[in-house]
C-alpha cells in the first residue's frame, strides 16, 4: 500500500520545531529487505538543511531538507510506515519527558507559578492565533471558493 | 532569604532533567560592582558547572554541590541567581507545555497515550536514558494507568 507522505512530513516538522534532543539517528529498512538506510537529524535552527541520509554502505552522508529527504525515502523504497512509527515514538517520548518536566518544575517552583507561566503562554499563543487566523482572511478572495476540498488527514492512520 | 540547600534545589533540576546541552547566567553581588558569570554544560556526557567573576575573567570549575557555597563566600546575591534559575526552568515549562500541546495536536492525545502504552517497555528504558532518576518509571506507570 502506497504510503502518504504528509503525515510523515509534519512529523518531522514538529521534530524540527520542537525536539528536546540534539541529534536523533534512525535505521530505516527497505520494503523489500534490500539495502537499509541511515537517517539523521541534527539541531540546527540557522537551516532546513538539517536532515542527512544514505545507503547503509555508503560512505557520504547527503544532507537536504525534509522534502528531500522524503523523496529519497521514496525513491529508494524505504519503509515509510516502519519509519513514521519510529519518529512517532520519539516524539511521544519527548512529550512524555516535557509532562514529567512540567511536573517536576511544580514540585520545584510551586505549581502556581508554572499555571501562570503556562496562561501567560496560552495567551501568546492566543494571540498568535489570531492574527495568523486574520492575515489568513485577509488573503482569501471571496469569489475563487473552493469546492470539493479535501480535508487534510490529522492522524497517521492509514 | 535564599538559602545554599535553596539554589542546591534548583541547579540539580536543571542537572537532572538536561533540557539544554548548556546554559549561562549573570549575577550580581551584593556588596560590589563585581558580578559573576556562572555556566552549565555537559561535555562528552558530563555536567560541569564553572563560574567566573566579572573582575578576573578566569573560569574555575566547581562540583554543582560546591556552587552554591562558593557563590555566598564571594558575596554572590543569591536571591537573584535563584529568581534567574527559576526563570530559566519556567521558560522551559513554556516549551514542554507548546511541545505536549503540538503533540496532542498532531496525531491526537489518545494516540499518545496508546502508543505510550503498547510500547511501554522500549519508552520506559528511553526515558530511563532521557531522564535521570527513578521518578520516570512511577511516571509512566501512571500514565499506563490512565
Amino acid at each position: 500500500m502506497k504510503k502518504e507522505r504528509q503525515p510523515i512530513e509534519n512529523l518531522l516538522e514538529f521534530l524540527n520545531r520542537y525536539s528536546t534532543e540534539p541529534g536523533l539517528v534512525w535505521n530505516v529498512s527497505h520494503l523489500y529487505d534490500k539495502e537499509e538506510i541511515l537517517v539523521q537529524w541534527i539541531y540546527d535552527k540557522t537551516t532546513k538543511l538539517n536532515w542527512y541520509f544514505k545507503l547503509k554502505s555508503e560512505e557520504t552522508w547527503t544532507t537536504s531538507d525534509i522534502s528531500g529527504l522524503m523523496n529519497f525515502l521514496i525513491a529508494q523504497k524505504a519503509d515509510l510506515s516502519q519509519f513514521e512509527l519510529e519518529v512517532l515514538k520519539i516524539i511521544c517520548i519527548q512529550a512524555v519527558c516535557a509532562h514529567y518536566y512540567i511536573e517536576k518544575a511544580g514540585e520545584l517552583i510551586g505549581k502556581d507559578k508554572i499555571d501562570l507561566s503556562i496562561e501567560a503562554l496560552k495567551e501568546v499563543l492566543g494571540r498568535k492565533a489570531e492574527s495568523d487566523a486574520t492575515q489568513q482572511s485577509a488573503k482569501k478572495v471571496p469569489r475563487l471558493k473552493l469546492i470539493n476540498k479535501k480535508k487534510k488527514k490529522k492522524s497517521i492512520d492509514d | 532569604m535564599t538559602s545554599c540547600e535553596d539554589i542546591l534545589k534548583y541547579i540539580t533540576f536543571i542537572e537532572a532533567l538536561r533540557v539544554n546541552s548548556s546554559l549561562c547566567w549573570t549575577v550580581p553581588c551584593l556588596n560590589s560592582n563585581d558580578s559573576f558569570d556562572i555556566e552549565w554544560l555537559i561535555l562528552e556526557e558530563e555536567s560541569i558547572w564553572r563560574y567566573r567573576s566579572s573582575s578576573t575573567g578566569d573560569w574555575i570549575e566547581t562540583s554543582s554541590a560546591n556552587l552554591p557555597s562558593t557563590l555566598l563566600r564571594n558575596g554572590v546575591d543569591l536571591d537573584n541567581f535563584q529568581a534567574l534559575l527559576s526563570d530559566t526552568i519556567l521558560s522551559k515549562v513554556s516549551y514542554a507545555y507548546d511541545l505536549i500541546q503540538e503533540a496532542f495536536g498532531l496525531f491526537g492525545e489518545d494516540k499518545v497515550y496508546n502508543i505510550i502504552e503498547h510500547k511501554h517497555d522500549i519508552l520506559e528504558q528511553e526515558v530511563a536514558r532521557l531522564i535521570k532518576g527513578d521518578h520516570c518509571l512511577s511516571f509512566l506507570r501512571l500514565i499506563k494507568n490512565k
